[in-house]
């Protein structure tokens, strides 16, 4: 009867284990192992939140240099630009290693900054959207949204972390 | 000790005789002096026949001084002549040219199919702010003014557009000079350029009817200047307002949000229009 409880009691703590293994590996997996189709999340956003400005899309290497990242470090992405009315932008940028994602970020944080510097002076009723904007890493992509309703964009962005 | 009166008088004689003679003297210095200094030149030149044009020529050179900073010289190209080919150029005739403007140039950069495009471009940028604005990255990292990336870089076009910011300048004076200037030291940084000048984009119906600022008589009375300055400073004026404005002189609803800056289909119009509108140097 001993032997038995002992085992049973190994058994179980094995079990816990394994479940606290898996649970972390699936924590992990919200973060850095999603693969993300950087097209499809940007045109949903476009779809989805709400705009004031027409946002057209401008080319990925057109962008690329307007926010200084490298195309090297670049797998793919898409972005959607204000006509300069408003402030307002998607883009989402997929790096290529896991490595390269921490200076995407970087760069997508600078183009904020340097665009709200620009506003600042230029059209105030924009500066809102600018020190609030959705700027979230998942898997290796970048994502970037200026917009009035921050939460319709994490909506769609929690709509692809969540499911994968 | 006996006092000597008679050489005593002689000695006060001898000092007041020399003070008075130092006394006229002066007098006749001072004198000469306030006619030398206050005579008017014969014939009377700038003072007396072109008081008028004198006096606009010093104000004139004070607010150059004031806006500018360095003396206007007459264009060396004065003589350049243009012919207008007379087909659509390929997107490659880009290949060497630089776009220069404010944020209506910035989002004609990034909205056109243009893949080739160089731009020194930001929102806010005027033809004063030029001179002052380091808006441009190098390939070192450095970030310069529009003016100090000229004298690293060298192109065939150069295409500038400026005027909407500068609509509520009080002062035409103020904006012909300014604008003369950039004219000016451009063709000087990039003197193997040709200088196209697009003139100001109206803006729409309902933002002119509102606005008293950025409306189009605004827009146009600017547009005579620009057009003025750039026959002054011999470059090619760019009616792009022409080839944008609906038929009531604005540019149509449909082709801004706010008005003022196209969208990007009416930006692939304003490219339309410079692809068709090219010259040559003879």
């Amino acid at each position: 009867m001993k032997m038995m409880w002992k085992k049973m009691k190994k058994t179980v703590a094995a079990g816990l284990a394994a479940v606290m293994v898996l649970g972390l590996a699936g924590c992990g997996n919200s973060n850095s192992d999603i693969d993300i189709d950087p097209v499809a999340l940007a045109d949903d956003m476009k779809a989805s939140v709400t705009f004031q400005d027409q946002l057209s899309e401008v080319e990925l290497d057109k962008v690329l240099s307007l926010y200084g990242i490298d195309s090297g470090i670049v797998d793919s992405g898409k972005a959607y630009l204000s006509t300069n009315a408003t402030a307002e932008e998607i883009a989402v940028i997929k790096a290529k290693t896991a490595e390269d994602v921490d200076t995407v970020k970087t760069a997508v944080q600078n183009r904020v900054a340097s665009q709200l510097q620009s506003f600042e002076s230029y059209n105030a009723n924009e500066v809102p959207k600018l020190e609030n904007p959705v700027i979230e890493t998942a898997g290796t992509c970048v994502i970037l949204c200026v917009c009035d309703d921050k939460g319709e964009a994490e909506a769609v962005i929690d709509s692809y972390t969540a499911a994968k | 000790m006996p006092l000597n009166y008679k050489s005593s008088y002689k000695e006060r004689a001898r000092k007041r005789n020399l003070l008075i003679i130092i006394g006229i003297v002066a007098v006749c210095l001072i004198v000469a002096a306030v006619i030398i200094f206050t005579k008017k030149p014969a014939g009377g030149l700038v003072g007396d026949n072109h008081s008028g044009e004198y006096g606009k020529v010093i104000e004139r050179q004070k607010l150059y001084l004031y806006t500018v900073g360095t003396p206007r010289v007459s264009p060396s190209d004065v003589n350049r002549e243009y012919t207008k080919v007379d087909k659509q150029v390929e997107d490659s005739y880009f290949d060497d040219a630089l776009f220069i403007g404010d944020s209506r140039t910035e989002g004609f950069m990034l909205y056109t199919s243009l893949s080739n495009i160089k731009a020194y471009c930001s929102k806010g940028l005027s033809i004063s702010r030029i001179y002052e604005d380091r808006i441009v990255t190098l390939e070192d990292g450095r970030t310069v003014t529009v003016m100090d990336a000229l004298q690293e870089e060298k192109y065939k076009k150069i295409y500038i557009m400026f005027g909407v910011n500068e609509l509520g300048w009080p002062y035409d004076d103020l904006f012909i000079e300014q604008y003369t200037k950039l004219l000016h030291d451009v063709k000087q940084l990039e003197p193997d350029a040709i200088i196209y000048v697009e003139n100001i984009i109206p803006v729409s119906a309902a933002r002119s009817a509102t606005d008293p600022i950025y409306n189009n008589d605004n827009v146009r009375h600017f547009n005579e200047m620009v057009e003025q300055v750039c026959k002054d400073q011999n470059v090619v004026y760019l009616d792009v307002a022409s080839a944008l404005a609906g038929p009531d002189g604005a540019l149509p609803a449909n082709a801004s949000t706010d008005g003022v800056h196209c969208n990007k289909e009416y930006c692939e119009v304003w490219l339309n229009y410079l692809k068709n509108n090219t010259y040559e140097i003879n």
